[in-house]
């Protein structure tokens, strides 16, 4: 899956909030019509970065957004391209602000990196970006009495410029990516 | 560092309007995420001293092991 993130080639918004926080658009899908994806930049709070501001996007069901959800984008690039330009929109509102992606699963985790990766000389015209290896790995289905297996560096936040490099072992997988306008 | 400009809601909105003419403002607010996301769970204070503890434990273990490799 060859993604190109491109801000002139996006779907149109069908909703907008004044604080740019949230942000809906159609995705039209390979199993028929259009799915409608909400884009919401949230506060959240973590003891590293204290508070700071959380993308997710998926459809909304019941009044929350269902981030597992596995949606067959028709043009896969013009959704994350959208997706992207919410967070881009939202920075240019607070542009000393930064928002954080999480992969909500280690393949989403790879996937955004590799997004980010291959579209490394577009992205940095607009953004700075870091990816983190992030204790967030532990909350995933870890009961807190459980004995931990775990790189010790996923405890601590470190900022990681990500380059345009392969992979090169686990490790260096980054599950979290924190956005700066550029 | 001199501060940076912030764009107008009209400017956007402009904007927004251009790509589809009906696009409407919603302030209908969505709650968290499906999954217990650990942003959610990191505003119990009880996780958080948890980590906080872990932390303090992997860097202890770290500092012992490098010492004993001296």
């Amino acid at each position: 899956m060859h993604v190109v993130i491109n801000f002139e080639d996006t779907y149109p918004f069908e909703t907008v909030t004044p604080d740019r926080t949230k942000f809906t658009f159609n995705s039209p899908v390979l199993n028929g019509g259009p799915v409608t994806i909400t884009v919401t930049i949230k506060s959240a709070f973590s003891p590293f970065f204290m508070e700071f501001m959380n993308l997710a996007f998926g459809p909304e069901i019941e009044g929350q957004i269902d981030d597992f959800a596995a949606i067959r984008h028709v043009n896969l690039s013009k959704a994350f391209s959208t997706v992207l330009l919410c967070g881009y929109d939202y920075l240019k509102f607070n542009p000393e602000a930064f928002i954080g992606m999480d992969g909500s699963d280690f393949r989403r985790a790879y996937f955004y990196f590799r997004i980010i990766q291959r579209n490394y000389e577009y992205l940095h015209q607009h953004f700075r970006i870091y990816g983190a290896k992030f204790y967030v790995r532990l909350v995933r289905g870890q009961d807190k009495n459980d004995y931990l297996k775990i790189d010790p560096e996923e405890l601590i936040y470190l900022p990681y410029q990500i380059e345009n490099s392969p992979l090169i072992d686990h490790k260096s997988l980054y599950n979290y990516f924190i956005l700066y306008l550029k | 560092m001199e501060k940076r400009r912030s764009e107008p809601f009209e400017e956007f909105f402009n904007r927004v309007k251009k790509a589809n003419p009906n696009v409407r403002i919603d302030n209908t607010p969505v709650k968290s995420n499906k999954r217990d996301s650990f942003a959610e769970n990191m505003k119990s204070q009880e996780q958080a001293d948890f980590f906080m503890k872990m932390l303090k434990m992997l860097q202890q273990e770290q500092k012992e092991k490098e010492q004993k490799e001296k």
